[in-house]
């Protein structure tokens, strides 16, 4: 387990901010308005990251930090901004419940991740702040994922929920081998660019990347 | 004896103060929302010629109407009144705190809705009715925002008194994540229940997009009077719970005339500061469509709720 | 002394039954005759009720002993003389309101048979909460259940009432079928059907058989106090009975349950482990909310009532919940609280509730109808019903200075002892009453700005509202004897409170008396967080501010009040028809939780030549009854295809009947054989 000598109180201010924003994104519709939301809880994932760095003193958490503001806080939100302003039609997705009920849910779930995370680490400070809210993050993702009809939101719900199960991977561990690190980014650069291909056909395909579009391919 | 005596002195100074002071800050956000519209607006003192104007003039009632509407503006003006001299806004201890704790405060305005809503039922106009029905579909949803969030602030004081409630922030500093959370959330519900944009609009001139104006429609002369000065004093009553909870800088933790009058200073202060803030925000930004109001107290209650988990669970 | 008193109520009870029969064809002598005694023993209830309730010792009055089941004695310690207490309030409203109102609702039939199982079904309620024996309890249950369904189609004839009377007797005899489960575990543990016995075996009741024995009372018993999901039967009985007994129905009888419920868990279980209390507060929860909502989307004034007293149930069983689990972690003043604001809140339900359901009877009989969509403008025409209504509405909507808000204070307040559990999760789960209480109390506001508002205010919607009356004296003196109770319970909180402290002081042990009393402020123990509140305050406040604000503002100059036409954007004239209705009112909520209400409408318009100039308009909505049918529609199925399987036995044929008796003989010779 990691000691954190610098700024306990500083990450359970940034854990409180980084689920705020994942909440504020089930709220959301507006696609770049979403987008923006995950590059600045993105950019709150990477200092949390630069300070886990700064109290276990390895180079090569600074790097994950570094990388994620590359990847994740310019390089997804740049391109899927950039697919959004192609697509002509309503820029605005749907949800299956209403927000209201969206929201209610995701309070149930949080209360679920703080109790998972009492479970395996009580009282330990940052630790379990920390841990509550990768849970709770990466359950949002999946809520945003279930709950919105609209495929680019789906991704970024993908994202949100990669950008939870990130952060408790580093709590947990203080920081994986570089070797996976490295391999994670990898692997999700590739998929938002499969994704992204993926939306830009359905896009002109359908003109409309709303997935209920798909139901019709059932046979 | 001459504690007592101070003691009565304080209270009634303290009625007075939220009394007087109230239709100044309704002045000052009209002016700051002129300022917005590169207007000059109104001086800050339109608001007590106002009421002093609508005083002397006649009233009309409807023909329809009933004693309901009659009683309505007294109660009302009353009840918020009432409300408004229970929170402490210059001192922490207050003697009028003996009054109530903050549950009271917020059934008080309850009650006052409660009649303000029946008195637009009244007159028989679909106005009245209207924003009788909106009004209470909002307060009913900011109800339980306002409550947990209250709840937060009196589970870490042990007490529903508002005295403990801003002690306890005194002691504890302010940059904790559950005050972070709920100062959003209060600063919605203020909006909500007060009747400003995005919710609704107080100087909206179209019956079918109002809210509260719309119930209070039928009301005029020395009625309407009471019905402005109640608005405004609830105004105040909430930004005077939210400057004193959030930043309780500068209130009076003693009853020395010195620390009373750097109190008096300071409540005037954050509460103008408050009001100038939510007058530019509301001219910053566009009414929600009715169906999307419960979208953004639905928000408000995430934090509160998200407030009340971190303080239970102690992780801020 | 107190003895005495509690004889009195029984044999007036009892001549009340008796005698309106004598007198069968006269409906001028035999409604005053059974409404008096009905009276009178209300009056000697409330006066024996206070006396055991501030005397020390228990009374109890033994009424003929049997060598079987025990001797039936009727016992008055202090939760039994609490529901005494509050039967006898309730009833003596009622019995008052109840004679002009039975003549009118009579007409040309009899009203003796009413009369008579008015003061039966009266005091078989006074029995089933004081007596203390298991085997007479479910007797006097049973006759409560059954006098209850007979005043509740006593309009036999309309069909809705019919179905409505026999769903209320299904539903309330699977809940005895539970509850007698429940009391022949105890007394076979116990070995005896005294109450006494069950208290004093408790102690070694194993972990297994406490659990069902609470399960099952809990079913039973909140099948009678109609707390979700067994509440269906609640919203269609009780409107169907005359609005006097929908009074005593839905602010009394309901209650039963909750007695046979804290009886069962405080006398005769505890210690009771702590997911008890949980279930319970879960339930309560979702009765609360529910409870309101469906009451908000009902436009039937009646039913609009009873969904809110599956709300207030729900508020009652929080305050029981929290009481258990408070109690579960040894937490005895928290615990105490819970239960104090559970009782209180019972016995202001019990009086907000009869005055509104009073006020409805007054509603129906001058109008004849229940639909809020007809009425308005009932203000001009009834002020004083008007007036008592209002108190009603603000006294259920828990707003100062009235009684339902002294008690969601103190219920607030216990949810707030919640700091004192140490596990987090459970902690959080319990404060979730907290928004659940709120959202509860502004909906009501909301609901019942709707039925006052549509129902009293503005212009008459039809000729019936027109033409009302206001009600004979005796009805306006029933309601307003119940109107003062909802001011006086609510400002003089702080000299009442201490009566149900005092009876929830003897469920636990090491319990203490009220600390602090102080006759103008509510103020809770020191242990307990400092918080104090004064409605005696606040009502004075509020009128002397009033006052005031009338004659300051009254002083400046010589200004008029006219009259004029309601603002109507340039249209000739206002008519009824542009008001709100009530549907109208509701209908934001109604997309706000479409979620739960699951709307359905039908929008027929009828047109001749062009759209825009339609012959006629039918509008048709209804909500999904989600419990109806996901709930009990599936379990009746279930029962009807296993009951279709079983009929294949029987064939009908006289000869294969007296093969199965032979092949039963047979088997039964080879089993005592064997």
């Amino acid at each position: 387990m990691i000691s954190y000598l610098v700024g306990p109180q500083m990450l359970n201010l940034l854990g409180v901010a980084i689920l705020v924003l994942a909440l504020a994104m089930l709220g959301l519709r507006g696609f770049n308005r979403s987008l923006n939301v995950y590059a600045m809880h993105s950019l709150l994932l990477a200092i949390v990251t630069a300070i886990t760095g700064y109290n276990v003193a390895n180079m090569h958490v600074y790097v994950a930090a570094v990388a994620t503001i590359i990847i994740k806080v310019v390089a997804i939100p740049l391109i899927m901004i950039k697919l959004v302003s192609t697509m002509r039609v309503r820029q605005e997705s749907r949800l299956l419940v209403n927000a209201p009920t969206s929201f209610i849910i995701a309070i149930g779930l949080m209360m679920l991740a703080s109790h998972m995370a009492r479970l395996t680490m009580p009282g330990q400070s940052p630790f379990e702040t920390m841990l509550t809210v990768g849970i709770a993050v990466s359950m949002f993702g999946m809520l945003l994922i279930v709950l919105h009809k609209d495929a680019v939101i789906q991704v970024i719900g993908l994202l949100t929920m990669e950008n939870g199960f990130f952060l408790v991977g580093l709590i947990l561990t203080g920081g994986m081998p570089f070797f996976v690190e490295v391999g994670i980014f990898f692997d999700i650069l590739l998929t938002s660019l499969l994704l992204w291909v993926y939306l830009r056909r359905m896009n002109f395909e359908l003109k409309s990347t709303n997935t209920m579009h798909l139901n019709q391919l059932r046979g | 004896m001459e504690f007592l005596a101070q003691k009565i002195a304080i209270g009634i100074g303290q009625a007075l103060f939220v009394l007087l002071s109230a239709p100044l800050f309704t002045s000052l956000m009209k002016k700051v929302k002129a300022h917005f519209q590169c207007r000059f607006g109104p001086g800050l003192l339109q608001g007590y010629y106002d009421i002093w104007k609508l005083l002397k003039k006649d009233a009309v009632i409807s023909e329809h109407a009933s004693w309901v509407f009659k009683t309505t503006p007294y109660v009302v003006f009353s009840a918020t009144f009432i409300a408004a001299v229970i929170v402490p806004s210059f001192a922490v201890v207050l003697p009028t705190a003996g009054i109530g704790d903050a549950i009271i405060v917020i059934y008080l305005l309850g009650l006052a809705r409660f009649f303000t809503a029946i008195a637009g039922l009244d007159t028989g106009s679909s106005f009245g009715g209207m924003g009788s029905s909106r009004e209470m579909m909002i307060s009913s949803l900011a109800e339980p925002v306002t409550m947990t969030g209250l709840f937060v602030l009196a589970a870490a004081a042990g007490s529903t008194d508002f005295g403990g409630i801003i002690t306890k922030s005194l002691v504890t500093g302010h940059v904790q994540p559950a005050y972070l959370l709920l100062f959003p959330a209060f600063l919605i519900i203020a909006v909500a229940e007060t009747g400003r944009v995005p919710v609704d609009n107080p100087a909206t001139h179209l019956e079918l997009t109002m809210v509260h104006e719309a119930m209070i429609l039928e009301y005029t002369g020395r009625h309407l009077a009471l019905i402005e000065w109640a608005g405004a004093l609830k105004l105040t009553l909430l930004l005077t719970i939210i400057a004193n909870v959030f930043f309780p800088w500068g209130i009076a933790e003693s009853m020395a005339w010195p620390a009373v009058m750097v109190g008096i200073f300071a409540i005037t202060a954050k509460v103008g500061l408050l009001a100038i803030g939510i007058a530019a925000m509301e001219s910053m930004i566009a009414k929600l469509r009715l169906f999307r109001v419960p979208e953004l107290i639905g928000g408000a209650f995430v934090l509160a709720m998200l407030a009340l988990i971190i303080r239970t669970t102690g992780i801020g | 002394m107190t003895e005495a008193f509690f004889v009195v109520v029984l044999v007036a009870y009892l001549i009340g039954t008796v005698l309106p029969l004598v007198f069968y064809s006269n409906n001028r002598i035999n409604i005053p005759i059974a409404h008096a005694f009905a009276l009178i023993a209300s009056g000697a209830g409330i006066i024996a009720s206070v006396l055991a309730l501030t005397g020390a010792t228990a009374v109890t009055v033994t009424i003929f002993p049997s060598p079987v089941f025990g001797a039936t004695s009727l016992s008055l310690d202090g939760l039994s003389a609490f529901f005494l207490l509050t039967i006898s309030l309730v009833s003596l409203a009622v019995s008052i309101y109840a004679t002009p109102y039975m003549v009118k609702t009579a007409g040309k039939r009899s009203a003796a048979g009413f009369g008579a199982l008015y003061n039966l079904f009266l005091l078989s309620l006074v029995m089933v909460v004081t007596v203390d024996n298991a085997f007479y309890f479910v007797v006097f249950w049973e006759l409560m259940t059954l006098t209850s369904y007979f005043l509740v189609v006593f309009d036999y004839k309309k069909i809705q009432t019919a179905r409505a009377g026999f769903q209320y007797l299904v539903m309330t005899h699977v809940g005895t079928a539970f509850i007698l489960f429940s009391l022949i575990a105890l007394s076979v543990h116990a070995g005896g059907f005294s109450f006494a016995g069950f208290k004093a075996a408790q102690a070694s009741l194993p972990m297994g058989l406490k659990n069902a024995i609470f399960i099952s009372a809990l079913l039973g018993f909140s099948t009678k106090a109609g707390l979700v999901p067994l509440h269906v039967w609640l919203p269609r009985a009780h409107p169907a009975a005359p609005s006097h007994v929908s009074a005593l129905m839905s602010g009394v009888m309901i209650k039963t349950g909750i007695y046979g419920l804290i009886r069962v868990l405080f006398d005769f279980l505890s210690p009771t482990p702590w997911w008890w209390g949980l279930l319970i507060l879960i339930l309560a929860m979702v009765s609360a909310i529910l409870g309101v909502m469906y009451a908000l989307m009902e436009h039937d004034i009646k039913r609009l009532l009873a969904f809110h007293s599956v709300e207030n149930v729900g508020i009652i069983m929080m305050g029981v919940g929290l009481a258990v689990i408070f109690s579960s972690f040894g937490f005895v003043p928290a615990a105490l609280l819970s239960l104090t604001a559970a009782l209180f809140h019972l016995i202001n339900h019990a009086i907000f509730k009869g005055l509104l359901f009073l006020g409805a009877g007054s509603i129906q009989y001058s109008t004849g109808t229940k639909n809020i969509e007809e009425l308005g403008g009932l203000i001009k025409r009834m002020p004083t019903t008007a007036a008592l209504f209002l108190i009603g509405s603000l006294a259920i909507s828990a707003i100062p200075p009235f009684n339902g808000f002294a008690s969601e204070w103190l219920t607030f307040q216990s949810i707030l002892q919640a700091n004192l559990i140490g596990d987090v999760s459970l902690q959080l789960i319990v404060l979730l009453a907290v928004p659940a209480l709120a959202l509860t109390g502004g909906l009501a506001a909301t609901c019942f700005v709707k039925a006052f508002g549509i129902t009293f205010l503005s212009l008459p919607r039809s000729e019936r509202a027109a033409n009302a009356k206001e009600v004979p004296v005796p009805m306006l003196v029933g309601m307003a004897i119940l109107g003062l109770l909802c001011l006086a319970l609510g400002v003089g909180s702080p000299v009442f409170i201490p009566i149900p402290w005092h009876v929830a002081t003897s469920f636990f042990n090491g319990a203490s008396e009220m600390p602090s009393f102080n006759p103008l402020l509510l103020r809770l123990p020191n242990s307990q967080g400092h918080a104090s509140m004064s409605l005696l305050l606040v009502a004075a406040l509020l009128a002397v501010v009033s006052l005031a604000s009338v004659v300051l503002t009254g002083l400046r100059g010589k200004r008029s009040v006219t009259t004029g036409p309601t603002w109507d954007c340039g249209i000739p004239e206002v008519t009824p028809r542009m008001q709100y209705s009530a549907a109208a009112f509701t209908r934001p909520l109604k997309i706000v939780f479409s979620a739960i209400y699951q709307p359905r409408r039908q929008v027929e318009v009828e047109s001749e030549a062009s759209p825009y100039f339609p012959l006629s308009i039918s509008y048709e909505s209804s909500l999904y009854p989600v419990f109806e049918r996901q709930l009990y529609r599936r379990f009746i199925n279930t029962l009807v295809r296993m009951a279709r399987r079983a009929r294949m036995i029987q064939a009908g044929n006289i000869n294969l009947y007296l093969a199965y008796i032979f092949a039963t003989l047979v088997i039964l010779l080879v089993f005592v054989w064997r």
